[in-house]
């Protein structure tokens, strides 16, 4: 199945912008962002640059809808589905 | 004294009288600039109760013991009065080439009071001060004055001006400068006006004095390339704080058709990516290497310079989303001299109003023509614009019929561009602003979402609230410095005492100056509450009604609203641990223990002090 992917702040250098990303059947959060993390280079295990998947400055929605409103990084992923991961914002 | 000039410039429009004050080290080191002197010379001899546009008023612009110097992000100035949008204390800040020269004029604020008898401005040449006559000036927009008065003082002199919305008493009126720089959302720019007074002009030529001159210049160039090295500065230079639409777009937090949403089906169309692909070039306020002005090209081929609030507040908020449109509704309001937060509110207001049919005027969500029309109309204060002008506060109770239940402010200051219908801690912010609802104290929105918590009403909310305040409505407000490097790029904090030490010798620990932002925190209420007397209640420190009452119905927080009972709660937990009482009025015991006996006595003549 494929996931597409938008990236933003400072991970737009890390991972790139927008892709879309080829997953096994029954993946998860924390299998993409494995599997992004491998394309990046980045060797950091629960990582994207210096965010934590699951913690707290690293938003991750899938469709929209955050992932601490469904099963956080277990959450499974289906084919088309867009996730976006946003870290803390500039704008204040 | 060094670092401070140690001297106020006074002037009296009704009298023509000019005259300049030395102030006392005390008072220096206790208020430090900015904010705090604006507010001290307002507590010590604006008289309660007056009229904010009548000539009693205090007009004060007030540059911070850094400003001048060559130091990061050190290039604004304060402007402050009594508010004729809110009754209460009312400041805000610019960037402007005005607030070095003053400093090198040998003064550190300027207070303006009465009236002129006719169109003025005041110029001030070094030692030289003179009231001009402002006949050919008055009727101009903001941009072509300033350029007519640097044509004849020269390009490095700096101009505070105000436009035509200042002019005709528009509640909503900033002070604006360079284009593009507005502050004083409470209505600053119609006090101005109410003086007859269009621009002050300064050019300064002498020696800014320091305590440390070597090292000051040493840690002030460290820290410029200290902002340049910071992780996320080629993603801030951009996009700016237009990085924010996208953001709040999938928090649910963007204001959207007058904050009933909080997501808009064409962010995209006039988020910061959009802005990206047509940005010409970038500008910034003096001392800046962030530059975070964007200024696009709009539907009339002009420059609009871009940022968050004003993007959101006249694209989402009013269901514009033609970037190249909402960039020309942004430029008018610069021309004008219309606080572009309250004017997207207004717009909203008078949008909603319209499809209630509560009021007669035709515009619809998204209409950018009526939106134009309604922009001037407010600036100059006729036909609808007359009613909207005054801030959707007082449109509402002239209104009546329910009206102020989608009017979003606090304390009669519209909402800046967050929707909190799940964000009880930037709520809280909002309702505890010392001017009524800006985001410029307490910026706790983005902290608030990273916790997973923004459903909580928990005391950590309280804590980082008065954490905010306290860095930036209490330091940077005083020192007079811009927060984004340190709130957009982590640009430390242990910077500022350096800085502040090398210039005047005083040596302040942070701690220090958390103390001086509750300081300034206690004195703005005891203003807030002379004025009101036994009308303030602690219901002024509320959000607007919609978010407790009316439910998102949209995006993936549809559902959800503020709750009232736990609101007050937060709101309590707030006021303990700022030692105020129930009402919200800092106790006898807080303000003796930051300093203000005096004004605690004072105090006591208008309210019981607890």
């Amino acid at each position: 199945m494929k996931v597409t992917v938008r990236v933003f702040g400072e991970l737009v250098q890390i991972i790139g912008n927008r892709h879309v990303q080829e997953l096994s059947e029954g993946a998860t959060i924390i299998t993409l962002t494995g599997k992004l993390a491998e394309r990046a280079g980045l060797k950091r295990y629960g990582y994207l640059g210096s965010y934590k998947v699951g913690g707290g400055d690293l938003a991750i929605l899938v469709n929209g809808r955050n992932i601490e409103l469904l099963d956080g990084v277990k959450t499974t992923l289906q084919d088309g589905d867009e996730v976006v991961f946003l870290i803390p914002t500039s704008g204040g | 004294m060094k670092g401070w000039n140690g001297r106020l410039l006074r002037v009296d429009l009704t009298k023509g009288k000019i005259s300049v004050q030395e102030y006392s080290e005390d008072f220096a080191k206790r208020f430090v600039g900015g904010r705090g002197f604006a507010l001290k010379l307002l507590w010590d001899e604006l008289k309660p109760g007056i009229d904010p546009l009548s000539p009693e008023n205090m007009l004060i612009f007030a540059a911070g013991p850094l400003s001048g110097f060559v130091l990061p992000n050190s290039g604004k100035i304060v402007v402050a009065s009594k508010s004729p949008l809110t009754g209460g204390y009312g400041d805000g800040n610019l960037g402007t080439q005005a607030s070095p020269n003053l400093r090198k004029s040998g003064l550190d604020a300027v207070v303006v009071t009465g009236k002129a008898k006719k169109p003025s401005y005041l110029l001030v040449e070094d030692d030289k001060v003179e009231i001009m006559a402002a006949k050919d000036l008055w009727g101009l927009d903001a941009f072509r004055a300033e350029a007519k008065l640097k044509g004849v003082h020269g390009q490095a002199s700096g101009a505070l001006l105000i436009g035509p919305s200042g002019e005709n008493l528009a509640r909503i009126a900033t002070v604006v400068s360079q284009e593009g720089r507005a502050g004083g959302r409470p209505g600053i720019g119609a006090v101005m006006g109410s003086k007859n007074l269009k621009a002050l002009v300064v050019h300064g030529t002498k020696e800014l004095k320091a305590h440390d001159p070597e090292r000051l210049k040493k840690i002030g160039q460290e820290g410029f390339q200290s902002i340049l090295k910071k992780d996320n500065y080629k993603f801030w230079k951009r996009q700016g704080t237009m990085a924010t639409v996208e953001w709040c777009q999938a928090h649910g937090t963007l204001p959207t058709h007058n904050f009933r949403e909080g997501v808009f089906d064409k962010a995209s169309d006039i988020d910061g990516n959009t802005m990206e692909t047509m940005v010409t070039k970038q500008r910034g306020c003096p001392n800046c290497n962030m530059t975070c002005g964007n200024v696009i090209g709009d539907t009339e081929g002009m420059g609009s310079e871009l940022d968050y609030e004003n993007v959101v507040m006249l694209g989402s908020n009013i269901g514009i989303g033609d970037l190249r449109q909402v960039g020309t509704l942004n430029r008018m309001c610069d021309e004008l001299g219309l606080d572009t937060i309250g004017a997207g509110n207004c717009i909203g207001f008078a949008m909603e109003a319209a499809e209630k049919k509560l009021f007669d005027i035709e515009i619809d969500w998204g209409d950018f023509d009526g939106a134009k029309k309604l922009l001037t109309d407010m600036a100059y204060m006729r036909g609808p614009g007359a009613t909207f002008g005054l801030g959707t506060k007082k449109a509402a109770e002239k209104m009546g019929k329910g009206a102020g239940d989608f009017a979003i402010n606090v304390k009669g200051l519209e909402c800046s561009a967050y929707d909190c219908h799940l964000c009880p801690g930037m709520a809280l912010s909002f309702g505890t602003s010392p001017i009524g609802a800006h985001h410029k104290d307490a910026w706790v929105i983005s902290w608030e979402i990273s916790t997973g918590k923004r459903a909580e009403y928990n005391p950590e909310k309280a804590d980082k609230v008065i954490e905010f305040q306290r860095i930036r409505g209490g330091m940077f407000e005083s020192l007079v410095t811009c927060r984004f490097p340190w709130i957009e790029l982590g640009f430390e904090l242990d910077h500022y005492p350096e800085y502040f030490e090398a210039a005047t010798g005083v040596k302040y620990s942070l701690d220090e100056f958390w103390t001086l932002g509750d300081r300034i925190y206690a004195l703005i209420r005891a203003f807030w509450v002379r004025e009101f007397g036994g009308k303030w209640s602690r219901q002024m420190d509320y959000p607007p009604k919609r978010w407790f009452d009316e439910p998102l119905k949209e995006g993936f927080i549809k559902g959800q609203h503020l709750d009232r009972k736990k609101y007050d709660g937060l709101l309590q937990t707030y006021y303990n641990k700022r030692g105020w009482d129930d009402r919200g009025i800092p106790t006898r015991a807080t303000m003796e223990h930051l300093g203000l006996k005096k004004e605690a006595d004072q105090l006591a003549k208008y309210i019981k002090l607890n």
